[in-house]
């Protein structure tokens, strides 16, 4: 079942300091604010194939909206030669670089984006 | 023409591996076993009635040119105790089996050694398990294990990159169990051996492990205990290994580890301890010296040799804390370390956590 889960993240308990310190995170409401303008950008792109959101895309839809660097097609067939993914985790791992690219308002998708969406992998 | 029999007699399973050699003794061939009559058989006075009515009544059943087809469909190949080719050291063994049925290249070469540890292992076990079934295998090793989950299937995996293995099993060769082990097990009939004592078809019952264990240790010059928790199946391993004057060996761990409880007492009672893959050699007097492996030498960046350093071999360590560690921005860490992932340096076990590898 873990396998049809697309983020995979470990959360630590909060340290006392943390939860008393004065300096403020990111707020709820920036962060929304960025989501929402994510879906959005989201649903443009998709808008040619009848669907909302990344999560919706099929194998060919990948292909079309996925553009990515040189640099991120590379490490992509390295992460998935190497660390032996199915095709259903190597199709996850494309549409969690593009989320993350979404969230970051980026366009074509780079190495880093690859290379965070790697990071959360179940991985067994 | 034995081989059919010898078919016939592993399907009829009521009959031990000290009887089916009494009877193969008494009548000179497996076929005469399958053929004599009810009278004869008893006439023998090995089996008991109750054995006896069993074995009976499983022999109408069974028609041993079927069960050998069935055998050979699935390239399964049969060894029994009477072939020049079976084991000396299991031959040794007070009740070694009289038919083994394997896939895979037999014989394989003299110097076996068995590394058996925890289905639950931790990094620390893992790690260690790696680097001596890795290193042993260069050196021409056979590493013979039970291709359980945890340490087994590290053992087997380690092995067959650097040399070879011997798999075996506690059920008929047709079943995977564990079943995420198949292409393991598939990979393992093709560049080694995967071997049982059991008919096709045989599910792994519980009593069939400790069965299993004793082949496993009767194969083996000596068996290395990786990890293993204070009542774990691996000190059964080792308990034959001391009663057919096999070596013991065990991994040192620490004092406060569940997993190294089997294997501290161990050492308190005498096994050798391993710091080091040739400690093994040196015992068999197998240290053929330094053999250069060719790899190349990994060359890493001051800010991958960074990251590296925050994971480390014992223990898992969590992505937010090697963050903490280095000092880098969490994309940069998350970057670099799928780039060590890539070099095969570290390992990404789930929820984001981390170990190191031992690097060769």
């Amino acid at each position: 079942m873990l396998d049809r889960i697309d983020l995979h993240v470990r959360v630590q308990r909060p340290k006392y300091e943390e939860l008393t310190a004065t300096v403020r995170g990111e707020s709820s409401a920036v962060i929304r604010e960025r989501v929402a303008q994510a879906r959005e950008r989201q649903a443009r792109r998709l808008a040619p194939f009848g669907m909302l959101t990344n999560a919706q895309m099929k194998h060919r839809q990948l292909r079309e909206t996925c553009p990515m660097t040189a640099a991120a097609e590379t490490l992509l067939a390295d992460v998935f030669r190497k660390l032996q993914l199915s095709a259903r985790a190597y199709d996850r791992l494309i549409k969690v670089a593009r989320t993350i690219a979404d969230l970051q308002g980026v366009e074509t998708i780079g190495a880093e984006q690859v290379a965070e969406a790697a990071g959360y992998r179940s991985n067994m | 023409m034995e081989e059919v029999y010898a078919a016939g007699l592993q399907k009829a399973a009521s009959l031990g591996a000290v009887r089916i050699r009494r009877l193969a003794e008494h009548f000179g061939t497996f076929r005469a076993i399958w053929e004599a009559s009810a009278d004869e058989l008893r006439a023998a006075q090995i089996l008991g009635p109750k054995q006896l009515e069993k074995f009976l009544a499983a022999r109408s059943e069974i028609r041993p040119e079927e069960e050998y087809e069935k055998n050979c469909r699935l390239g399964v190949r049969f060894l029994t105790y009477r072939d020049a080719a079976y084991p000396q050291e299991l031959r040794e063994c007070h009740n070694a089996p009289a038919i083994l049925a394997y896939r895979g290249n037999w014989p394989p070469a003299e110097r076996r050694l068995a590394m058996v540890g925890s289905r639950k292992p931790t990094a620390y076990g893992v790690n260690a398990s790696q680097w001596f079934a890795a290193e042993l295998a260069a050196q021409g090793i056979v590493i013979v294990s039970g291709g359980a989950r945890g340490i087994d299937s590290v053992c087997h995996e380690a092995a067959l990159q650097h040399g070879t293995t011997v798999c075996v099993l506690a059920c008929g060769l047709d079943i995977a169990y564990p079943p995420e082990n198949r292409r393991l097990f598939d990979r393992i009939a093709e560049q080694g051996v995967l071997l049982t004592e059991y008919a096709l078809g045989t599910k792994p019952l519980g009593r069939q492990f400790p069965a299993r264990n004793r082949i496993i240790s009767g194969l083996s010059r000596g068996v290395l205990v990786m990890e293993a928790a204070c009542k774990s199946g691996s000190l059964i391993t080792a308990d034959f290994a001391l009663e057919e004057g096999r070596d013991v060996f065990a991994l040192p761990g620490s004092i406060f580890s569940e997993q190294s409880g089997g294997t501290n007492r161990l050492l308190r009672q005498g096994a050798i301890p391993l710091t080091e893959p040739q400690d093994v050699l040196r015992e068999y007097g197998w240290d053929t010296g330094v053999v250069e492996r060719e790899e190349e030498a990994l060359t890493l960046t001051a800010e991958e040799e960074l990251v590296y350093r925050c994971c480390r071999l014992e223990e898992a360590v969590d992505v937010d804390t090697i963050i903490l560690h280095s000092t880098y921005d969490p994309v940069k860490v998350n970057f670099i370390l799928l780039q060590l992932e890539l070099k095969g340096i570290v390992k990404n076990i789930g929820n984001q956590q981390y170990v190191a590898v031992v690097r060769g």
